[in-house]
Protein backbone atom coordinates (compact mmCIF):
# COMPACT_ATOMS: atom_id res chain seq x y z
CA UNK A 1 0.00 0.00 0.00
CA UNK A 2 1.46 3.42 -0.89
CA UNK A 3 -0.15 6.62 -0.54
CA UNK A 4 2.11 8.48 -2.81
CA UNK A 5 1.12 10.29 -5.73
CA UNK A 6 3.95 9.83 -8.44
CA UNK A 7 4.47 13.14 -10.37
CA UNK A 8 6.31 11.03 -13.19
CA UNK A 9 2.64 8.77 -13.30
CA UNK A 10 0.75 11.95 -13.67
CA UNK A 11 3.33 13.57 -16.09
CA UNK A 12 2.70 10.34 -18.02
CA UNK A 13 -1.33 10.14 -17.72
CA UNK A 14 -1.32 13.60 -18.59
CA UNK A 15 0.46 12.62 -22.02
CA UNK A 16 -1.80 9.83 -22.51
CA UNK A 17 -4.91 11.69 -22.26
CA UNK A 18 -3.43 14.80 -24.73
CA UNK A 19 -3.13 11.99 -27.19
CA UNK A 20 -6.79 11.67 -27.94
CA UNK A 21 -7.21 15.13 -28.30
CA UNK A 22 -4.92 15.78 -30.59
CA UNK A 23 -6.35 12.71 -33.10
CA UNK A 24 -9.36 14.38 -33.10
CA UNK A 25 -7.64 18.22 -33.46
CA UNK A 26 -5.25 17.87 -36.14
CA UNK A 27 -6.32 14.66 -37.79
CA UNK A 28 -10.50 14.77 -37.35
CA UNK A 29 -9.75 11.64 -35.90
CA UNK A 30 -12.92 11.01 -33.26
CA UNK A 31 -12.82 7.22 -32.57
CA UNK A 32 -9.98 7.39 -30.14
CA UNK A 33 -11.90 10.14 -27.88
CA UNK A 34 -14.77 8.56 -28.23
CA UNK A 35 -13.58 5.42 -26.23
CA UNK A 36 -11.20 7.40 -24.08
CA UNK A 37 -14.03 9.05 -22.51
CA UNK A 38 -15.38 5.92 -21.51
CA UNK A 39 -12.31 4.71 -20.20
CA UNK A 40 -11.57 7.70 -18.41
CA UNK A 41 -14.80 7.72 -16.45
CA UNK A 42 -14.52 4.04 -15.68
CA UNK A 43 -10.75 4.94 -14.31
CA UNK A 44 -12.51 7.50 -11.81
CA UNK A 45 -14.94 4.85 -10.92
CA UNK A 46 -11.85 1.97 -10.65
CA UNK A 47 -9.97 5.09 -8.19
CA UNK A 48 -13.27 5.16 -6.02
CA UNK A 49 -13.20 1.22 -5.67
CA UNK A 50 -9.71 0.96 -4.98
CA UNK A 51 -10.74 3.28 -1.92
CA UNK A 52 -12.29 1.22 -0.06
CA UNK A 53 -10.65 -2.24 -1.71
CA UNK A 54 -6.57 -0.85 -1.13
CA UNK A 55 -7.02 1.72 1.59
CA UNK A 56 -10.35 -0.21 3.50
CA UNK A 57 -9.69 -3.89 2.84
CA UNK A 58 -13.52 -3.99 1.45
CA UNK A 59 -13.69 -5.63 -2.15
CA UNK A 60 -17.12 -5.04 -3.22
CA UNK A 61 -18.69 -6.22 -6.03
CA UNK A 62 -21.70 -4.06 -5.63
CA UNK A 63 -19.72 -1.54 -7.07
CA UNK A 64 -21.61 -1.54 -9.86
CA UNK A 65 -25.31 -0.61 -8.01
CA UNK A 66 -23.69 2.21 -7.74
CA UNK A 67 -22.69 3.34 -11.34
CA UNK A 68 -26.11 1.78 -12.31
CA UNK A 69 -27.77 4.12 -10.20
CA UNK A 70 -26.24 7.06 -11.47
CA UNK A 71 -27.45 5.67 -14.99
CA UNK A 72 -30.22 5.31 -14.41
CA UNK A 73 -31.24 8.44 -12.91
CA UNK A 74 -30.37 9.96 -16.41
CA UNK A 75 -32.09 7.16 -17.91
CA UNK A 76 -35.58 7.60 -15.86
CA UNK A 77 -35.29 11.58 -15.93
CA UNK A 78 -35.36 11.41 -20.23
CA UNK A 79 -37.80 8.98 -19.64
CA UNK A 80 -40.53 10.76 -17.64
CA UNK A 81 -39.28 14.26 -18.76
CA UNK A 82 -40.40 12.71 -22.32
CA UNK A 83 -43.43 11.14 -20.85
CA UNK A 84 -44.96 14.00 -18.90
CA UNK A 85 -43.20 16.94 -21.25
CA UNK A 86 -41.16 17.78 -17.83
CA UNK A 87 -37.79 19.84 -19.09
CA UNK A 88 -36.83 20.79 -15.56
CA UNK A 89 -35.81 16.83 -15.10
CA UNK A 90 -33.38 17.22 -17.67
CA UNK A 91 -31.89 19.57 -15.09
CA UNK A 92 -27.49 18.58 -14.75
CA UNK A 93 -27.67 19.73 -11.31
CA UNK A 94 -31.61 18.14 -10.14
CA UNK A 95 -30.10 15.02 -11.31
CA UNK A 96 -26.40 15.15 -10.02
CA UNK A 97 -28.21 15.96 -6.74
CA UNK A 98 -29.96 12.76 -7.30
CA UNK A 99 -27.58 10.86 -7.86
CA UNK A 100 -25.53 11.46 -5.00
CA UNK A 101 -28.17 11.19 -2.30
CA UNK A 102 -29.59 7.71 -4.04
CA UNK A 103 -25.80 6.56 -4.65
CA UNK A 104 -25.22 7.95 -1.16
CA UNK A 105 -27.71 5.95 0.14
CA UNK A 106 -27.65 2.59 -1.64
CA UNK A 107 -24.10 2.15 -0.46
CA UNK A 108 -24.98 2.75 3.39
CA UNK A 109 -27.55 0.32 3.01
CA UNK A 110 -25.38 -2.33 1.38
CA UNK A 111 -22.73 -1.43 3.47
CA UNK A 112 -24.38 -1.60 6.41
CA UNK A 113 -25.22 -5.47 5.65
CA UNK A 114 -21.69 -5.94 4.08
CA UNK A 115 -19.82 -5.01 6.91
CA UNK A 116 -21.25 -7.22 9.18
CA UNK A 117 -18.54 -9.73 7.39
CA UNK A 118 -14.87 -9.63 6.65
CA UNK A 119 -12.56 -10.48 3.56
CA UNK A 120 -14.37 -13.11 0.71
CA UNK A 121 -17.35 -13.66 2.84
CA UNK A 122 -17.82 -9.79 2.03
CA UNK A 123 -16.66 -9.90 -1.34
CA UNK A 124 -20.07 -12.79 -1.30
CA UNK A 125 -22.60 -11.06 0.45
CA UNK A 126 -21.52 -7.02 -1.64
CA UNK A 127 -22.22 -9.92 -4.67
CA UNK A 128 -25.51 -11.32 -3.77
CA UNK A 129 -26.90 -7.70 -2.48
CA UNK A 130 -25.61 -6.42 -6.16
CA UNK A 131 -27.25 -8.62 -8.24
CA UNK A 132 -30.37 -7.81 -6.55
CA UNK A 133 -30.50 -4.61 -7.95
CA UNK A 134 -29.17 -5.73 -11.31
CA UNK A 135 -32.60 -7.72 -11.07
CA UNK A 136 -34.70 -4.66 -10.25
CA UNK A 137 -33.16 -3.44 -13.18
CA UNK A 138 -33.33 -6.27 -15.88
CA UNK A 139 -37.45 -6.32 -14.82
CA UNK A 140 -37.91 -2.42 -15.22
CA UNK A 141 -39.89 -2.78 -18.50
CA UNK A 142 -40.57 0.81 -19.01
CA UNK A 143 -36.93 1.39 -18.84
CA UNK A 144 -36.62 -1.04 -21.63
CA UNK A 145 -35.95 -4.38 -19.53
CA UNK A 146 -33.12 -6.63 -20.22
CA UNK A 147 -32.37 -4.75 -23.35
CA UNK A 148 -31.85 -1.04 -22.01
CA UNK A 149 -32.95 1.78 -24.04
CA UNK A 150 -31.14 4.60 -25.63
CA UNK A 151 -31.82 7.77 -23.98
CA UNK A 152 -34.24 10.40 -25.90
CA UNK A 153 -32.26 13.53 -23.70
CA UNK A 154 -29.11 14.30 -21.82
CA UNK A 155 -28.35 15.89 -18.75
CA UNK A 156 -28.64 19.66 -19.77
CA UNK A 157 -26.17 21.92 -17.75
CA UNK A 158 -25.61 25.52 -18.63
CA UNK A 159 -23.24 26.90 -21.10
CA UNK A 160 -21.82 22.78 -20.88
CA UNK A 161 -23.87 20.96 -23.73
CA UNK A 162 -23.46 17.43 -23.05
CA UNK A 163 -24.37 16.32 -26.38
CA UNK A 164 -20.52 17.56 -27.64
CA UNK A 165 -18.26 14.63 -27.84
CA UNK A 166 -15.16 16.67 -27.36
CA UNK A 167 -17.36 18.52 -24.44
CA UNK A 168 -17.71 15.46 -22.53
CA UNK A 169 -14.24 14.51 -22.94
CA UNK A 170 -12.93 17.82 -21.16
CA UNK A 171 -15.52 16.71 -18.27
CA UNK A 172 -14.45 13.25 -18.08
CA UNK A 173 -10.61 14.27 -17.81
CA UNK A 174 -11.73 16.78 -14.91
CA UNK A 175 -13.80 14.33 -13.38
CA UNK A 176 -10.86 11.83 -13.37
CA UNK A 177 -8.48 14.68 -12.23
CA UNK A 178 -11.02 15.37 -9.73
CA UNK A 179 -11.36 11.65 -8.12
CA UNK A 180 -7.34 11.48 -8.07
CA UNK A 181 -6.82 14.74 -6.47
CA UNK A 182 -10.17 13.85 -3.90
CA UNK A 183 -8.49 10.30 -3.33
CA UNK A 184 -5.12 11.79 -2.50
CA UNK A 185 -6.40 14.03 -0.11
CA UNK A 186 -8.98 11.56 1.80
CA UNK A 187 -5.97 9.24 1.84
CA UNK A 188 -3.63 11.22 3.84
CA UNK A 189 -6.58 13.04 5.78
CA UNK A 190 -7.19 12.06 9.66
CA UNK A 191 -10.40 10.06 8.43
CA UNK A 192 -7.86 7.81 5.41
CA UNK A 193 -5.28 7.51 8.67
CA UNK A 194 -8.46 5.96 10.49
CA UNK A 195 -8.94 3.80 7.55
CA UNK A 196 -5.97 2.42 6.52
CA UNK A 197 -5.44 1.50 9.82
CA UNK A 198 -8.50 -0.48 10.12
CA UNK A 199 -7.36 -2.27 7.67
CA UNK A 200 -4.40 -2.97 9.11
CA UNK A 201 -5.63 -3.62 12.43
CA UNK A 202 -9.11 -3.27 13.87
CA UNK A 203 -8.12 -3.80 17.25
CA UNK A 204 -5.80 -1.06 17.63
CA UNK A 205 -8.88 1.56 15.84
CA UNK A 206 -11.01 0.34 18.52
CA UNK A 207 -7.97 0.85 21.28
CA UNK A 208 -8.27 4.52 20.14
CA UNK A 209 -11.77 4.98 20.96
CA UNK A 210 -13.25 4.57 17.14
CA UNK A 211 -15.46 2.27 15.86
CA UNK A 212 -13.84 0.47 13.17
CA UNK A 213 -17.63 -0.10 11.18
CA UNK A 214 -18.33 3.47 11.35
CA UNK A 215 -15.00 5.06 9.53
CA UNK A 216 -15.16 1.20 6.91
CA UNK A 217 -19.02 2.45 6.43
CA UNK A 218 -18.28 6.38 5.92
CA UNK A 219 -15.36 5.25 3.45
CA UNK A 220 -17.99 3.11 1.63
CA UNK A 221 -20.44 5.62 0.93
CA UNK A 222 -18.40 8.29 -0.14
CA UNK A 223 -16.55 5.82 -2.59
CA UNK A 224 -20.30 4.84 -4.03
CA UNK A 225 -21.39 8.15 -4.62
CA UNK A 226 -18.53 9.06 -7.15
CA UNK A 227 -18.94 5.84 -8.56
CA UNK A 228 -22.51 7.30 -8.99
CA UNK A 229 -21.57 10.18 -10.40
CA UNK A 230 -19.11 8.16 -13.06
CA UNK A 231 -22.35 6.37 -13.81
CA UNK A 232 -23.98 9.51 -14.51
CA UNK A 233 -21.42 10.51 -16.67
CA UNK A 234 -21.47 7.27 -18.19
CA UNK A 235 -24.90 7.61 -19.21
CA UNK A 236 -24.35 11.03 -21.01
CA UNK A 237 -21.75 9.42 -22.78
CA UNK A 238 -23.09 6.16 -24.32
CA UNK A 239 -26.50 7.63 -24.82
CA UNK A 240 -27.62 4.14 -23.76
CA UNK A 241 -28.25 2.72 -20.22
CA UNK A 242 -28.81 -1.06 -19.88
CA UNK A 243 -28.89 -3.25 -17.05
CA UNK A 244 -25.23 -4.74 -17.63
CA UNK A 245 -23.69 -2.19 -16.03
CA UNK A 246 -25.23 -3.64 -13.01
CA UNK A 247 -24.15 -6.76 -13.28
CA UNK A 248 -21.31 -7.96 -11.25
CA UNK A 249 -19.05 -8.45 -13.64
CA UNK A 250 -18.66 -4.29 -14.21
CA UNK A 251 -17.33 -4.38 -10.55
CA UNK A 252 -15.04 -7.34 -11.16
CA UNK A 253 -13.91 -5.63 -14.40
CA UNK A 254 -12.80 -2.74 -12.42
CA UNK A 255 -11.22 -5.16 -9.36
CA UNK A 256 -9.21 -7.23 -12.28
CA UNK A 257 -7.99 -3.43 -13.37
CA UNK A 258 -6.84 -2.29 -10.03
CA UNK A 259 -5.19 -5.58 -9.25
CA UNK A 260 -3.46 -4.79 -12.67
CA UNK A 261 -2.15 -1.71 -11.87
CA UNK A 262 -1.64 -1.94 -7.87
CA UNK A 263 -3.80 -2.67 -5.46
CA UNK A 264 -3.65 0.18 -2.94
CA UNK A 265 -1.83 2.82 -4.59
CA UNK A 266 -3.08 6.38 -5.68
CA UNK A 267 -2.86 5.86 -9.67
CA UNK A 268 -2.35 1.55 -10.57
CA UNK A 269 -6.54 1.65 -10.77
CA UNK A 270 -6.24 4.63 -13.78
CA UNK A 271 -3.37 2.87 -15.48
CA UNK A 272 -5.02 -0.20 -14.98
CA UNK A 273 -8.20 0.52 -16.54
CA UNK A 274 -6.56 2.18 -19.19
CA UNK A 275 -4.37 -0.96 -19.97
CA UNK A 276 -7.29 -3.04 -19.41
CA UNK A 277 -10.04 -1.59 -21.53
CA UNK A 278 -7.38 -0.71 -24.30
CA UNK A 279 -6.90 -4.19 -24.66
CA UNK A 280 -10.52 -5.15 -24.61
CA UNK A 281 -10.64 -2.76 -27.40
CA UNK A 282 -7.80 -4.02 -29.62
CA UNK A 283 -8.38 -7.34 -29.05
CA UNK A 284 -11.68 -7.90 -29.10
CA UNK A 285 -11.96 -6.45 -32.65
CA UNK A 286 -9.07 -8.29 -34.02
CA UNK A 287 -9.36 -11.79 -32.20
CA UNK A 288 -12.59 -13.71 -31.34
CA UNK A 289 -11.24 -15.61 -28.71
CA UNK A 290 -9.75 -12.12 -27.00
CA UNK A 291 -10.76 -13.13 -23.45
CA UNK A 292 -8.46 -15.67 -23.50
CA UNK A 293 -4.89 -13.50 -24.67
CA UNK A 294 -6.75 -11.21 -22.03
CA UNK A 295 -6.24 -14.33 -19.10
CA UNK A 296 -3.01 -14.99 -20.48
CA UNK A 297 -2.24 -11.46 -19.58
CA UNK A 298 -3.65 -12.03 -15.91
CA UNK A 299 -1.63 -15.17 -14.82
CA UNK A 300 1.33 -12.89 -16.37
CA UNK A 301 0.47 -10.01 -14.05
CA UNK A 302 0.06 -12.50 -11.10
CA UNK A 303 3.37 -14.37 -11.94
CA UNK A 304 5.65 -11.48 -11.97
CA UNK A 305 3.96 -8.17 -10.48
CA UNK A 306 1.77 -9.98 -7.54
CA UNK A 307 1.61 -6.48 -6.33
CA UNK A 308 0.60 -4.97 -9.89
CA UNK A 309 2.27 -3.57 -12.91
CA UNK A 310 3.39 0.16 -10.93
CA UNK A 311 5.67 -2.65 -8.33
CA UNK A 312 7.10 -4.06 -12.08
CA UNK A 313 8.30 -0.29 -12.87
CA UNK A 314 9.42 0.49 -9.37
CA UNK A 315 11.70 -2.35 -9.47
CA UNK A 316 13.20 -1.43 -13.18
CA UNK A 317 13.88 1.63 -11.77
CA UNK A 318 15.18 0.42 -8.82
CA UNK A 319 17.73 -1.66 -10.12
CA UNK A 320 18.95 0.96 -12.40
CA UNK A 321 19.80 3.13 -9.81
CA UNK B 1 -16.33 13.00 43.04
CA UNK B 2 -16.05 9.56 44.58
CA UNK B 3 -12.29 8.36 45.88
CA UNK B 4 -12.58 5.37 43.88
CA UNK B 5 -12.07 5.74 39.66
CA UNK B 6 -12.93 1.90 38.84
CA UNK B 7 -14.73 -1.05 41.05
CA UNK B 8 -15.72 -4.53 39.91
CA UNK B 9 -18.75 -6.56 41.49
CA UNK B 10 -18.40 -10.19 41.74
CA UNK B 11 -17.18 -10.54 38.10
CA UNK B 12 -17.24 -14.02 36.52
CA UNK B 13 -15.88 -15.27 33.16
CA UNK B 14 -15.31 -18.49 32.09
CA UNK B 15 -14.05 -19.74 28.96
CA UNK B 16 -15.28 -23.30 27.84
CA UNK B 17 -15.88 -24.42 31.75
CA UNK B 18 -12.24 -23.00 32.58
CA UNK B 19 -12.72 -20.37 35.19
CA UNK B 20 -10.52 -17.16 34.00
CA UNK B 21 -12.07 -14.26 36.61
CA UNK B 22 -13.83 -15.97 39.65
CA UNK B 23 -16.14 -13.39 42.22
CA UNK B 24 -13.78 -10.78 41.44
CA UNK B 25 -14.65 -7.50 43.29
CA UNK B 26 -11.76 -4.75 43.71
CA UNK B 27 -11.88 -1.26 44.08
CA UNK B 28 -9.02 1.34 42.88
CA UNK B 29 -8.50 4.21 44.01
CA UNK B 30 -8.26 7.55 41.94
CA UNK B 31 -4.89 8.71 41.31
CA UNK B 32 -3.23 5.74 42.71
CA UNK B 33 -0.90 2.65 41.03
CA UNK B 34 -2.91 -0.65 41.27
CA UNK B 35 -0.67 -3.77 40.20
CA UNK B 36 -1.93 -7.29 39.10
CA UNK B 37 0.62 -9.71 39.58
CA UNK B 38 -0.11 -13.47 40.03
CA UNK B 39 1.29 -16.85 38.40
CA UNK B 40 0.12 -17.46 34.49
CA UNK B 41 -2.84 -18.25 34.16
CA UNK B 42 -3.95 -16.47 37.26
CA UNK B 43 -6.87 -14.18 34.66
CA UNK B 44 -4.89 -11.43 34.72
CA UNK B 45 -5.18 -10.36 31.12
CA UNK B 46 -8.75 -11.41 31.24
CA UNK B 47 -9.75 -9.51 34.15
CA UNK B 48 -7.96 -6.42 32.14
CA UNK B 49 -10.12 -7.25 29.10
CA UNK B 50 -13.16 -7.12 30.94
CA UNK B 51 -12.05 -3.45 32.04
CA UNK B 52 -11.23 -2.42 28.79
CA UNK B 53 -14.51 -3.57 27.48
CA UNK B 54 -13.51 -6.10 24.99
CA UNK B 55 -14.55 -9.25 26.76
CA UNK B 56 -18.14 -9.43 28.21
CA UNK B 57 -18.08 -10.69 32.21
CA UNK B 58 -20.50 -13.47 32.69
CA UNK B 59 -22.14 -11.97 35.90
CA UNK B 60 -20.96 -8.96 38.17
CA UNK B 61 -20.14 -5.07 37.15
CA UNK B 62 -18.04 -3.05 36.44
CA UNK B 63 -18.02 0.72 37.58
CA UNK B 64 -16.06 3.50 36.41
CA UNK B 65 -16.32 6.70 38.30
CA UNK B 66 -19.35 5.15 39.75
CA UNK B 67 -21.43 4.14 36.85
CA UNK B 68 -22.35 1.10 34.96
CA UNK B 69 -19.99 0.31 32.03
CA UNK B 70 -20.28 -3.30 32.01
CA UNK B 71 -22.66 -3.26 28.73
CA UNK B 72 -20.39 -0.44 27.48
CA UNK B 73 -18.02 -1.58 24.41
CA UNK B 74 -14.46 -0.91 24.05
CA UNK B 75 -14.27 1.95 22.02
CA UNK B 76 -17.04 3.92 24.01
CA UNK B 77 -14.76 2.95 26.95
CA UNK B 78 -12.10 4.79 25.58
CA UNK B 79 -14.18 7.86 25.37
CA UNK B 80 -15.17 8.11 28.72
CA UNK B 81 -11.29 7.76 29.53
CA UNK B 82 -9.81 4.53 29.83
CA UNK B 83 -7.06 3.96 27.64
CA UNK B 84 -4.95 0.43 27.43
CA UNK B 85 -2.01 -1.29 25.98
CA UNK B 86 -1.54 -4.78 24.80
CA UNK B 87 0.21 -7.24 26.14
CA UNK B 88 0.87 -8.40 22.35
CA UNK B 89 1.16 -5.36 20.74
CA UNK B 90 -1.18 -4.29 18.13
CA UNK B 91 -0.09 -2.30 15.71
CA UNK B 92 -0.63 -1.04 12.33
CA UNK B 93 2.41 -2.49 10.00
CA UNK B 94 2.44 0.30 7.76
CA UNK B 95 2.28 3.04 9.81
CA UNK B 96 4.89 5.41 11.44
CA UNK B 97 5.20 5.61 15.12
CA UNK B 98 4.04 9.52 14.65
CA UNK B 99 0.74 8.00 12.96
CA UNK B 100 -0.01 5.36 15.44
CA UNK B 101 -0.08 8.25 18.05
CA UNK B 102 -2.47 10.65 16.06
CA UNK B 103 -4.58 7.91 15.72
CA UNK B 104 -5.17 8.50 18.83
CA UNK B 105 -4.64 12.26 19.46
CA UNK B 106 -7.58 12.66 16.78
CA UNK B 107 -9.47 10.95 17.98
CA UNK B 108 -9.52 12.37 21.21
CA UNK B 109 -9.95 15.84 19.40
CA UNK B 110 -12.63 14.78 17.46
CA UNK B 111 -11.47 15.31 14.16
CA UNK B 112 -10.86 11.30 12.98
CA UNK B 113 -13.87 12.24 10.78
CA UNK B 114 -12.58 15.06 8.66
CA UNK B 115 -11.77 14.27 5.44
CA UNK B 116 -10.48 17.00 3.61
CA UNK B 117 -7.44 17.92 5.95
CA UNK B 118 -3.89 16.21 6.23
CA UNK B 119 -3.30 14.06 9.21
CA UNK B 120 0.01 15.29 9.28
CA UNK B 121 -0.06 18.73 9.03
CA UNK B 122 2.25 21.08 11.29
CA UNK B 123 0.25 21.81 14.13
CA UNK B 124 -1.16 21.14 17.65
CA UNK B 125 -1.97 17.19 16.72
CA UNK B 126 1.39 16.84 15.25
CA UNK B 127 2.71 18.76 18.38
CA UNK B 128 0.76 16.73 21.16
CA UNK B 129 1.53 13.05 19.21
CA UNK B 130 5.42 14.03 19.39
CA UNK B 131 4.99 15.10 22.72
CA UNK B 132 3.71 11.73 24.02
CA UNK B 133 6.44 10.34 21.94
CA UNK B 134 8.77 11.97 23.91
CA UNK B 135 7.60 10.92 27.22
CA UNK B 136 8.30 7.62 26.22
CA UNK B 137 11.61 8.02 24.82
CA UNK B 138 10.34 7.39 21.16
CA UNK B 139 10.66 10.88 19.71
CA UNK B 140 13.96 10.04 17.57
CA UNK B 141 11.85 7.28 15.82
CA UNK B 142 8.85 8.88 15.11
CA UNK B 143 9.00 8.05 11.57
CA UNK B 144 9.98 4.27 12.30
CA UNK B 145 7.12 1.80 11.34
CA UNK B 146 6.50 -1.10 13.78
CA UNK B 147 9.05 -3.22 11.80
CA UNK B 148 11.96 -1.20 12.34
CA UNK B 149 11.42 -1.22 15.75
CA UNK B 150 13.03 -2.78 18.41
CA UNK B 151 10.13 -5.31 20.42
CA UNK B 152 10.97 -3.36 23.57
CA UNK B 153 10.38 0.21 21.40
CA UNK B 154 7.26 -1.30 20.62
CA UNK B 155 5.87 -1.67 24.20
CA UNK B 156 6.90 2.20 24.64
CA UNK B 157 4.98 3.00 21.61
CA UNK B 158 1.76 1.17 22.91
CA UNK B 159 2.02 3.65 25.60
CA UNK B 160 2.46 6.40 23.71
CA UNK B 161 -0.67 5.61 21.99
CA UNK B 162 -2.39 5.08 25.35
CA UNK B 163 -1.47 8.50 26.74
CA UNK B 164 -2.54 9.83 23.07
CA UNK B 165 -5.71 9.26 24.64
CA UNK B 166 -5.53 11.51 27.07
CA UNK B 167 -6.61 8.97 29.99
CA UNK B 168 -8.09 9.30 32.93
CA UNK B 169 -6.98 5.63 34.00
CA UNK B 170 -4.93 3.66 31.98
CA UNK B 171 -4.77 -0.18 31.82
CA UNK B 172 -1.17 -1.53 31.12
CA UNK B 173 -0.71 -5.04 30.14
CA UNK B 174 2.93 -6.09 30.96
CA UNK B 175 4.28 -2.73 29.84
CA UNK B 176 8.13 -3.39 30.42
CA UNK B 177 7.64 -7.45 29.07
CA UNK B 178 11.32 -7.01 26.80
CA UNK B 179 12.06 -3.40 27.27
CA UNK B 180 15.78 -2.65 27.69
CA UNK B 181 17.11 -1.78 30.95
CA UNK B 182 17.62 1.75 30.94
CA UNK B 183 14.43 1.86 29.02
CA UNK B 184 12.96 0.22 31.67
CA UNK B 185 14.10 2.39 34.33
CA UNK B 186 12.55 5.20 32.71
CA UNK B 187 9.23 3.92 31.94
CA UNK B 188 9.15 3.30 35.47
CA UNK B 189 9.69 6.73 36.24
CA UNK B 190 7.48 8.09 33.40
CA UNK B 191 4.81 5.55 35.58
CA UNK B 192 5.50 6.92 38.89
CA UNK B 193 4.79 10.90 37.53
CA UNK B 194 1.25 9.37 36.74
CA UNK B 195 0.45 9.31 40.51
CA UNK B 196 -2.05 11.63 41.84
CA UNK B 197 -3.63 12.50 38.36
CA UNK B 198 -3.90 9.69 36.00
CA UNK B 199 -4.95 6.36 37.51
CA UNK B 200 -3.12 3.25 36.64
CA UNK B 201 -3.87 -0.54 36.42
CA UNK B 202 -0.50 -2.12 35.99
CA UNK B 203 0.12 -5.96 35.27
CA UNK B 204 3.97 -6.87 35.78
CA UNK B 205 6.10 -9.61 36.11
CA UNK B 206 8.76 -7.57 37.32
CA UNK B 207 8.27 -7.69 40.79
CA UNK B 208 10.97 -4.89 41.63
CA UNK B 209 8.97 -2.67 39.18
CA UNK B 210 5.72 -4.00 41.26
CA UNK B 211 6.79 -2.60 44.25
CA UNK B 212 8.95 0.23 43.37
CA UNK B 213 5.69 1.58 41.82
CA UNK B 214 2.64 0.21 43.27
CA UNK B 215 0.73 1.86 45.82
CA UNK B 216 -1.60 -1.55 46.03
CA UNK B 217 -0.90 -4.70 45.09
CA UNK B 218 -3.81 -7.63 44.18
CA UNK B 219 -3.01 -10.75 43.85
CA UNK B 220 -5.06 -13.25 41.56
CA UNK B 221 -4.74 -17.09 42.08
CA UNK B 222 -6.78 -19.49 39.77
CA UNK B 223 -8.68 -16.83 38.45
CA UNK B 224 -9.66 -15.63 42.21
CA UNK B 225 -8.22 -12.53 44.19
CA UNK B 226 -6.64 -14.02 46.79
CA UNK B 227 -5.04 -10.72 48.76
CA UNK B 228 -5.32 -6.82 48.15
CA UNK B 229 -3.08 -4.16 50.48
CA UNK B 230 -0.15 -2.26 50.51
CA UNK B 231 2.86 -3.70 49.25
CA UNK B 232 4.45 -4.68 52.50
CA UNK B 233 1.67 -6.57 53.28
CA UNK B 234 1.33 -8.80 50.20
CA UNK B 235 4.85 -9.25 50.36
CA UNK B 236 4.33 -10.75 53.90
CA UNK B 237 1.31 -12.41 53.22
CA UNK B 238 0.94 -16.07 53.74
CA UNK B 239 -1.80 -17.38 51.10
CA UNK B 240 0.53 -15.21 48.38
CA UNK B 241 3.51 -16.77 49.02
CA UNK B 242 1.77 -20.30 48.70
CA UNK B 243 0.29 -19.26 45.32
CA UNK B 244 3.51 -18.45 44.48
CA UNK B 245 5.44 -21.19 45.93
CA UNK B 246 2.51 -23.68 44.02
CA UNK B 247 3.49 -23.01 40.87
CA UNK B 248 6.98 -21.46 40.77
CA UNK B 249 7.10 -21.59 37.32
CA UNK B 250 6.30 -17.76 36.59
CA UNK B 251 7.79 -16.60 39.84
Amino acid sequence: MSTRLSPIGLVVLGILVLVPAIDAVAFGNYYLMSVGTRILIMAAAAVSLNLIMGYGNMPSLAHSVFLGVGAYVVGACSYYSRATGAPWLLDGFLQLGLVLVLSAGAAAVIGAICLRTRGVYFLMTSLALGQVFYVLAAGAYQFGGDDGMALDFRSRFPVVDLANMPTRYVIAVLFLAAVIYGSKRLVDSPFGLALRATRMNPRRVLAVGNEPSRVSLLAFVVSGAVAGVAGFLLANQTDFISPSILHWTTAGDLMIAIAIGGLGTMLGPVYGTIALLTAEEVLSSTFTYWQFAFGLLIVAVARFAPSGAGELLRRVRLRRA
Amino acid sequence: MPEIALETRHLDKSFGGVDATRDVTLAVERGSIHALVGPNGAGKTTLLHQLAGTVTPDRGAVLFEGEDITRLGAAARVRRGIARTFQITALCNQLTALEHVLLAVQRKRGVSFKLWSRALAPGDDVERALACLDRVGLRGRAGQVPDELSYGEQRQLELAIALGCEPSLLLLDEPLAGVGHAEARMLIELVRTFRGGLTTILIEHDMEAVFALADTVSVLHEGRLIASGHPDAIAADAAVREAYLGDDSDA
